[in-house]
């Protein structure tokens, strides 16, 4: 594992974004419009789950999550370049590993959401209360993506230390 | 290059000390997470009311997105506050450079947009997916790229975190 991070690390693109005046600020921007994507469609959608704007009809929120999925990728992405081309930044760094559990209860979740109650949710028409399942949901969904972010800001407050020689 | 008095007297404050040089949580890594928590809710929300202004999921109803706004009011007020915070905390870089002052004024744009479009919503017949007019949908553009710009230049402006990490504290 540590030889394949070492390899993408030496790979031009890692050091392109490790050298380059700008790439690391544009990547910077991306991933910050990329998390504003993903909160405005994902996060809405879940607060719909949990009985906000109960107005709208759930399967028309739900046309978002796209949008949201794509938001995602983009910031799995600029991610993934951040980490190849700094990886003694995020190895060992406390808050980036606790993003890496978050995201896969993120992952569980969604799959709840899918096997669980899409199918009674999507059918609701505008003004139709969720049911108990779907509000836990939501709710698990929105605290998972902002503690995501929570825990993406504090990576650069938990900086591993430096290895010894 | 003289720096102003003011400046110096808000930066050698107890505030403006305690946010920068404090190890708690709270102080720098609190606020900083909270501003960018309510610019994503800010840039997102708005980005959805705009898709939804320019034909996209039409089976949004316009006017139930009124309950949108709330949600932008209070992103946009944690996000003076905090704002304010980290202004405190860092007056002379912040006012001596050129990119915070076109950021202010392009926050400003943005948050006269959003009574705005507000009322657009409110007044809109388009629940049945009937197209928006050119105006909404222009206005509705304008406030997703403000917001873009507001937060491409807060990455022209970043504030380094390298004074103190968590885990070499004990180093």
């Amino acid at each position: 594992m540590r030889m394949v991070i070492f390899w993408l690390a030496r790979t031009s693109v890692a050091a392109f974004v490790r050298h380059s005046p700008w790439a690391w600020a544009v990547l910077e921007i991306v991933h910050l419009l990329g998390l504003s994507m993903l909160l405005g469609t994902v996060g809405l959608f879940d607060l719909r789950l949990m009985g906000y704007a109960n107005q709208i009809p759930p399967k028309a929120l739900h046309h978002l999550v796209p949008v949201g999925i794509a938001a995602f990728l983009i910031n799995l992405a600029s991610g993934s370049l951040f980490f190849i081309a700094s990886p003694g930044f995020y190895i060992g760094n406390i808050a980036f590993e606790f993003k890496l559990v978050l995201l896969t209860c993120a992952a569980i979740n969604v799959a709840a959401f899918y096997l669980v109650v899409r199918r009674p949710v999507l059918a609701l028409e505008a003004g139709g209360r969720t049911p108990l399942p779907a509000r836990i949901i939501g709710g698990i969904s929105l605290f998972i993506w902002i503690s995501v972010l929570v825990a993406g800001r504090m990576e650069a407050f938990f900086k591993p230390l430096p290895i010894q020689p | 290059m003289t720096v102003d008095p003011f400046f110096l007297a808000l930066e050698s404050s107890a505030l403006s000390s305690w946010i920068r040089e404090s190890e708690s949580l709270l102080a720098l890594p609190g606020i900083l997470t909270l501003h960018t928590l309510a610019m994503g809710f800010l840039a997102g929300t708005s980005l959805v009311i705009a898709l939804r202004l320019l034909g996209f999921a039409r089976t949004i109803p316009v006017s139930a997105m009124e309950r949108f706004f709330p949600i932008l009011w209070l992103a946009f007020w944690i996000n003076a506050a905090t704002g304010v915070l980290l202004l405190i905390a860092y007056p002379t870089k912040a006012l001596t450079n050129p990119i915070f002052y076109i950021k202010l004024a392009i926050i400003a744009t943005a948050a006269a947009v959003i009574p705005r479009l507000r009322r657009l919503v409110g007044a809109s017949g388009a629940d049945a997916g009937e197209p928006v007019t050119r105006k909404t949908a222009l206005l509705a553009i304008t406030s997703v790229l403000l917001w873009a710009a507001a937060t491409r230049s807060d990455g022209c402006c970043p504030i380094h975190t390298t004074g103190f990490s968590w885990s070499n504290r004990a180093a």
